[in-house]
C-alpha cells in the first residue's frame, strides 16, 4: 500500500492544512471579536452606543490581523517559488 | 509536408488554448462561488478579480515542465495527434459538466483524454497504471476528505469564537477575510493550471522541432496561456458557480472564509509537499465541510452525490472521447483526420452552448434561491 500512499506526506498536508486553513481563520475571528469590543453586551451595540475599545483589545486585534497578513504573504511566496 | 505539420501544430496549439479557456471558466467557482453567494463581492466584480489574479498567477512562476501526464503514460509514446485527441476529450468533458452545472477536475479530464487516446493508439502498455492509481485516483479520494475536515473544523472554531459578536458586524468583517482567501485561491489556480497548458504547448513545439528538447517556454506561450485562462475565468462558469455557492450548502460569510482558507491552505500545502490534489476536489470538499461545521446549515447531500458521480466518470468518460477521436483521426489519417476531429469538436461545443441558452445562468440569476434542480434555475426576470 505504501507504493500508493505516502502517509508521511498526507500527514504533513493535513497538519499544514489545519494550521493555515483552520487555526488561521480562528486567529482572524479572534481579531474581529477584539475589534467588536466584545463585552457580551450586544444591546448597547444595537442601540447605537459607541463602545469604547480598550487598548489591550486593539492590540490583540492588531496582532491577529498581522499574523493573518503575514500568512497570506507566506502563501504568495510559496506560489512564486513553486518548484 | 512542412506546411501540413505546421497546420497540425497550429490546430494543437489552438485546441490547447481552448482547453485552457474551459479550464478557466470551469474553475471560477472554486475561488469565487462563496464570495458571490454571500454578497461579499458583486458577481461581475468577483469574476473580474479572479480573472486578473489568474492572469498574474500565470506569470508568477515559470517552472514549466515539458511533460504531459508525467508518470501516468509512456512519455516516449506521446505524439502530436495523441496530445490533440487528449485535449479534445478534456474539452468535451469540461463542456458537458459545465452544461450540467457540475464542478469537475479539469486536470482529470485532460489526463483521462490523454490516457484514452494512448490506449487507442498504443494499447494499455502505454499507460503506467501504478502511477495513475497513486497520483490521480487515490489523491482524488483524499482531497475532498482532507479539505472537508479542515474547513469543518475551521468553521466550527470560527462560529464558536464569534458567537457573541453581533451578526451584522460578523458578516461584514468576515467578508474581508473571504475576499482575501478567495484571491489567494485564484492566484494559486493561475499558477498551477496555466502552467499545465504551457507544458502541453511546449511539448508540441518540441515535437514540431521549433524548440530544442529541454528548452524553456517561449514568452508568447506564457502570454497566450495566461490570457486564455483569464478570459475563461472572466466569462465565468455561472452554472458551476451557482451549484457551488447556492446548491451544495447555504453559505454565510464566516463559512465562506473558512472554506476558502481551507482551500488555499490545502492547495498550497499539497503543491509544496508534492501531493497532487485537484483544485476542484479541494474547493468542493471545503465548501461541503463549511456546511457540516456550522450547526443548522443546510447541506444538500443529493447535490454532493451528483458531483461525486461526475468525478468518478471524469477519467473514463474523457478517456472514451479521447480514444474515439483518436480512432477517427487515425482512420482518416494525417492533417485531414486532425481537421475532421477539430471540426467535430467545434460542432459539439456549438450544440452544448445552444442547449445552455435554453436555461441560462448569468450574473443576474446566479444567486436565485435554489429549488431542487441541476443548473436550471428560474429564468432571468425580465427587465433586469
Amino acid at each position: 500500500m505504501s507504493d500508493y500512499i505516502d502517509l508521511a506526506v498526507v500527514g504533513k498536508v493535513i497538519a499544514a492544512g489545519l494550521l493555515f486553513g483552520a487555526v488561521l481563520p480562528l486567529v482572524f475571528a479572534t481579531g474581529l471579536r477584539a475589534l467588536s469590543a466584545d463585552t457580551g453586551d450586544t444591546a448597547s451595540y444595537r442601540s447605537g452606543f459607541q463602545v469604547t475599545r480598550s487598548p489591550a483589545a486593539l492590540g490583540l486585534a492588531a496582532v491577529c490581523f498581522a499574523v493573518v497578513a503575514a500568512s497570506v504573504g507566506f502563501g504568495i511566496y510559496l506560489i512564486m517559488h513553486k518548484s | 509536408m512542412y506546411v501540413t505539420e505546421l497546420i497540425i501544430l497550429v490546430l494543437v496549439v489552438a485546441t490547447a488554448l481552448a482547453f485552457d479557456f474551459t479550464n478557466g471558466f470551469h474553475d471560477t467557482g472554486n475561488a469565487m462561488a462563496t464570495s458571490i453567494a454571500t454578497g461579499a463581492l458583486k458577481p461581475k466584480v468577483a469574476v473580474a478579480l479572479s480573472a486578473v489574479l489568474n492572469l498574474v498567477g500565470a506569470f508568477l512562476s515559470l517552472a514549466v515542465a515539458a511533460a504531459i501526464a508525467k508518470d501516468l503514460v509512456d512519455q516516449n509514446a506521446i505524439t502530436l495527434p495523441l496530445i490533440f485527441c487528449g485535449l479534445v476529450g478534456g474539452i468535451t468533458w469540461n463542456l458537458l459538466t459545465w452544461l450540467l452545472g457540475l464542478p469537475s477536475s479539469s486536470s482529470h479530464a485532460l489526463i483521462g483524454g490523454i490516457v484514452g487516446a494512448m490506449i487507442a493508439g498504443v494499447g494499455t502498455s502505454g499507460v503506467l497504471w501504478t502511477g495513475l492509481a497513486s497520483k490521480v485516483v487515490i489523491p482524488a479520494l483524499m482531497a475532498p476528505v482532507i479539505a472537508g475536515l479542515v474547513a469543518g473544523i475551521g468553521t466550527w472554531l470560527v462560529y464558536r469564537s464569534t458567537r457573541r459578536v453581533p451578526e451584522g458586524n460578523r458578516e461584514h468583517g468576515f467578508r474581508w477575510g473571504q475576499v482575501a482567501s478567495a484571491s489567494l485561491v485564484s492566484l494559486a489556480h493561475g499558477t498551477n493550471d496555466a502552467q499545465k497548458t504551457m507544458g502541453v504547448i511546449l511539448l508540441a513545439l518540441i515535437a514540431y522541432g521549433s524548440v530544442a528538447p529541454g528548452g524553456s517556454v517561449p514568452l508568447w506561450v506564457v502570454v497566450a496561456c495566461a490570457a486564455a485562462i483569464a478570459l475563461g475565468t472572466y466569462v465565468g462558469g455561472w452554472r458551476i458557480i451557482r451549484t457551488l455557492g447556492k446548491g451544495l450548502v447555504e453559505i454565510e460569510s464566516p463559512q465562506g472564509m473558512s472554506a476558502e482558507s481551507s482551500s488555499a491552505a490545502v492547495i498550497l500545502a499539497s503543491s509544496h509537499f508534492g501531493l497532487s490534489l485537484s483544485t476542484t476536489h479541494v474547493a468542493t470538499g471545503s465548501i461541503l465541510g463549511s456546511g457540516v461545521g456550522r450547526r443548522g446549515a443546510t447541506v444538500r447531500w443529493g447535490v454532493a452525490g451528483r458531483m461525486v458521480t461526475a468525478w468518478v466518470l471524469t477519467l473514463p468518460a474523457a478517456g472514451l472521447v479521447g480514444a474515439c477521436t483518436y480512432l477517427v483521426a487515425d482512420a482518416i489519417g494525417g492533417l485531414a483526420g486532425i481537421a475532421a476531429v477539430f471540426l467535430l469538436m467545434l460542432a459539439v461545443a456549438g450544440v452544448m452552448s445552444v442547449r445552455a441558452r435554453r436555461s441560462p445562468v448569468t450574473s443576474d440569476n446566479v444567486n436565485e434561491e435554489w429549488a431542487d434542480e441541476l443548473a436550471s434555475p428560474t429564468p432571468v426576470p425580465a427587465g433586469r
